[in-house]
């Protein structure tokens, strides 16, 4: 798909997407369009811009050119249909808050402004906590959490905002297989409800196991696609320049996953 | 009991203008814990101090305008505080501004914009000194004493105590109705920008209630030790609670009791204190040191004695896992020479642990007391004897050594004289999960890499 055939009601389309810190631009012209209910994968090197490019989409930061449309509008217009998760190392987990405390937050959008927390955002809360397996602690501080629980706590942060696209940066940094395996089927329950999730994922290796669909970027779009169509050794190269011992593993992972598929 | 006795006499002067002062500095101080709490939580403690540079030309510029007023109208009050507010607003959006050029990064912006605003005000108090009755040294250093006497119009209410009655409740307003924004933009700033929260209007609120709340605490604490109630009292309650509403209501309560017992020993106990030390002639000092001299006795006392991050917690948690390992330890010790079939007396036994361990003498002798009572063993006939729970503990420990040292040898690679004591202290901390783990990984085996038998779990 290109940005000219693009359905209107995508959940995400870039187009012409510059963005620059200083004068060192880190991402160049990129053009998505990203399809519907799908799980999709952000990969590429370190430095490749993969954050920025949701964050630059979301308007965190500044584009220096082009635009981003969630749903055919504006971000501004339909917040309440865009979930963010941040990576988990932006926030300082010693606050003196509790996972339900945080989790509410993901109904704060809905509350607006001057109002307080009622008790439903708390129930939607527990709700969420208890769907990704942490009903039991929600009342303790984040600090006393494990990191794959601090992740989760950003999860049902993220399901409390009951969004149609899910925008997650890095959701499996730095947790342990298991939490890996449950976030993982977690993002596929959302994707059967019909939610569209893209998430920034730096382990090719899982890339074809856990996704859909992939992007692969290095400072500018190289392919984006079904994983099958995207993952091929030539775009592997683009991306990954120089770094043979990754393609070699993953060329390897390629073929023997085509010889089984044909 | 002769500085007791003076102690009380200095007391019984109490009078009205003791308890307007108690009162004036308990709502100065409670106000500072509001925006103090989030300064705090956001690291940005020294905003404080700069934007009490910054509010310098509104104040001066507010002095001015409520000057054509007639004295002793509230309106020079609102007038006064409005001045801090706009003050912390400029400063404010000029930081932004600065910030943005990308070539000058946060806090430097912050060290320009503040003492550029500073210089400014002071230009304009040397200027306007004729017409302005501003004594740069009370803004500094606060003068608790003077500000009670200066009344309205017509009454016994002191103007200093209306002002910071004013500041309180502005700041309890503000935090019930943004207290959503100012939590969440102060936890997770980039998703708070992503549900329309932005950063920069949640940071000029706070700048404006820090501003007005430090304008309103010139005449009480001054400008310096102001910073001391906006900090001292909400980092003693980070260390006593997990609970962010629990934590602004404590430094409300510590402001509080600073400023009373502050201003108790103020007049009370230095003098009589000195008098003692043969200096004499002192009655007082000032309150609003005291009061942060009390508030910062608290956050020691705190970090004494603070169930997670006190010394006194930490230094008991010590002692008990010490205590755990010396047990262990012996546990260990009788299992060992159980299997050998030996049996050593009491007094032999403790020294081979000694030995073996390093564990002091009085820790192996308290350890076999608690071990007693539990019931891990008994005392007979000048020995001890393992009970049935006590040969369980000890088989642990030892399958977890052997375990361990089987890893080091196969695994790790490393040589037969770098097993025994990296095996020893990494024993205490082996669960029984991490056991199976090992186990399992290690192909199940049942000798360990001198040919000793690991024992099964139980």
């Amino acid at each position: 798909m290109n940005a000219e055939n693009s359905p209107p009601d995508s959940p995400l389309v870039i187009r012409d997407m510059t963005v620059a810190y200083g004068r060192k631009p880190v991402l160049w012209n990129v053009d998505y369009v990203s399809p519907s209910q799908k799980l999709i994968a952000i990969v590429g090197p370190n430095g490749a811009g993969k954050s920025t490019l949701l964050k630059a989409a979301l308007g965190l930061i500044p584009r220096q050119n082009g635009e981003a449309l969630f749903f055919g509008q504006p971000y501004q217009a339909v917040r309440q249909r865009v979930a963010y998760v941040p990576q988990r190392s932006s926030v300082d987990w010693d606050f003196p808050i509790s996972a339900l405390e945080v989790a509410a937050m993901g109904c704060y959008g809905r509350v607006g402004w001057f109002r307080s927390v009622n008790r439903d955002a708390k129930n939607t809360a527990l709700a969420a906590l208890e769907q990704v397996g942490l009903g039991d602690v929600a009342r303790r501080q984040i600090g006393q959490l494990s990191g794959g629980q601090q992740q989760r706590v950003f999860l049902a942060r993220a399901l409390a905002q009951d969004a149609d696209l899910y925008l997650m940066d890095e959701p499996f940094a730095a947790v342990d297989a298991t939490t890996e395996q449950s976030i993982v089927s977690m993002l596929q329950a959302l994707r059967d409800r019909g939610k569209t999730t893209i998430v920034v994922h730096h382990d090719l290796q899982t890339v074809s196991e856990y996704f859909d669909e992939v992007l692969l970027l290095n400072l500018r779009l190289i392919a984006a696609g079904t994983v099958s169509e995207v993952l091929t050794p030539q775009n592997l190269k683009a991306t990954y320049g120089g770094q043979l011992s990754i393609l070699d593993a993953v060329g390897q992972r390629m073929s023997a996953r085509q010889s089984v598929t044909s | 009991m002769e500085l007791l006795t003076q102690i009380l006499q200095a007391l019984s002067t109490w009078c009205l203008i003791d308890t307007w002062m108690v009162v004036m500095a308990a709502l100065v101080a409670m106000a500072c814990a509001i925006p103090g709490s989030f300064l705090v939580l956001r690291r940005q403690s020294l905003l404080a101090d700069g934007v009490s540079h910054a509010a310098l030309p509104g104040v001066v510029v507010a002095f001015l305008l409520s000057g054509l007023l007639p004295a002793g109208s509230g309106w020079s009050v609102v007038i006064l505080l409005a001045g801090a507010a706009v003050s912390g607003i400029l400063a404010s959006i000029l930081i932004e501004q600065l910030k943005r050029l990308r070539t000058i990064h946060a806090d430097t912006a912050l060290g320009i914009v503040f003492t550029t605003l500073f210089a400014v005000g002071l230009l304009l108090l040397r200027t306007l000194a004729d017409r302005i009755h501003l004594d740069p040294a009370c803004i500094v250093f606060g003068n608790l004493e003077v500000a009670v006497v200066e009344t309205f119009a017509g009454t016994s209410l002191p103007i200093g105590v209306v002002v910071a009655l004013v500041t309180l409740v502005l700041n309890l307003t503000c935090l019930w109705l943004f207290y959503k924004e100012l939590l969440i933009s102060t936890f997770d700033t980039v998703f708070a920008e992503s549900i329309g929260i932005a950063a920069s209007r949640v940071q000029l609120l706070l700048a404006v209630l820090v501003a007005v709340t430090i304008v309103g605490a010139f005449q009480t604490v001054g400008s310096l030790l102001v910073l001391g109630m906006l900090v001292i009292p909400p980092a003693t309650a980070r260390l006593l609670t997990y609970h962010f509403p629990s934590m602004i209501l404590l430094s409300m309560g510590i402001g509080l009791f600073s400023a009373v017992m502050g201003h108790i020993l103020a007049i009370s106990l230095v003098g009589p204190l000195l008098a003692s030390i043969g200096v004499d002639g002192i009655e007082a000092v000032s309150t609003s040191g005291m009061m942060v001299l009390v508030a910062s006795g608290y956050l020691l006392l705190a970090l004494l004695l603070s169930p997670e991050y006190g010394a006194l917690s930490r230094l008991g948690q010590q002692m008990r896992t010490q205590m755990r390992i010396a047990e262990e330890d012996l546990l260990a010790v009788l299992y060992r020479l159980e299997e050998a079939g030996r049996q050593v007396s009491t007094k032999d036994l403790s020294s081979l642990v000694a030995e073996s361990t390093g564990q002091p003498a009085w820790r192996i002798w308290a350890a076999s007391r608690q071990l007693i009572r539990r019931g891990a063993m008994s005392y007979e006939d000048h020995h001890y004897v393992l009970t049935e729970i006590g040969r369980q503990g000890g088989r642990q420990i030892v399958r977890a050594h052997r375990l361990w040292e089987t890893f080091l040898a196969q695994r790790l690679g490393l040589r037969p004289e770098q097993w025994h004591d990296n095996a020893s202290r990494a024993e205490h901390y082996i669960s029984s999960e991490l056991r199976h783990e090992l186990s399992n990984d290690l192909m199940r085996p049942d000798q360990d890499p001198q040919g000793r038998q690991i024992p099964p779990e139980s």
